[in-house]
């Protein structure tokens, strides 16, 4: 189903605030189920999401080489998101990154939106949300 | 911080269908704007199915 040699499916884990970050264990089901459909995976996030991010990726069976938590540049991240098949992100600076360049972005909730999933710059309700190219 | 109870109602099965239908669109919307469709639509011939 997947492409594992197409664009990425980036999942960035981090947040500035504790309460916008989905439980780490779900983010790995998520990963796995994913990977198991044949796409790449990429996690992101800075530094402090590392142990995360690594949890994410032993749980999901994820290669070393998918973990890019405190790793990258800004332009690295920046060109990531951009070419990437779907953002999955919690909601933070990234979601708005991704929207800005009009990649997919999903998984995302804002707090106080109970069951809303997606991250987009329209505030539109639904599970799902894109940013106009 | 707890975790916003927002986020906790949100589960796995949710996100999963929401980013499995976000990148079958994606896919759908890249073959669309790949050069090898674009010179079948410019040709009038429909690209086979694959897989």
């Amino acid at each position: 189903m997947g492409a594992a040699d197409g664009p990425p499916v980036v999942i960035h884990l981090g947040a500035s605030s504790a309460a916008r970050r989905w439980p780490t264990d779900r983010w790995a089901a998520v990963a796995g189920a994913l990977r198991g459909d044949g796409h790449r995976i990429l996690l992101t996030g800075d530094r402090s999401d590392r142990p995360a991010a690594d949890h994410v990726a032993a749980a999901a069976s994820l290669p070393p080489e998918a973990v890019l938590t405190g790793r990258t540049a800004p332009a690295e991240l920046i060109a990531g998101v951009a070419h990437a098949a779907l953002v999955l992100v919690g909601d933070t600076g990234v979601a708005h990154l991704a929207s800005a360049y009009g990649s997919p972005i999903g998984g995302a909730v804002r707090p106080g939106v109970p069951g809303a999933v997606g991250a987009t710059a329209r505030p539109a309700p639904g599970a799902v949300g894109r940013a106009a190219r | 911080m707890a975790t916003d109870p927002g986020l906790l109602e949100l589960g796995v099965a949710e996100v999963l269908a929401a980013a499995r239908e976000l990148l079958l669109a994606e896919a759908h919307r890249r073959a669309e704007r790949s050069p090898r469709s674009a010179a079948a639509g410019a040709e009038g011939v429909t690209a086979p199915a694959v897989g």
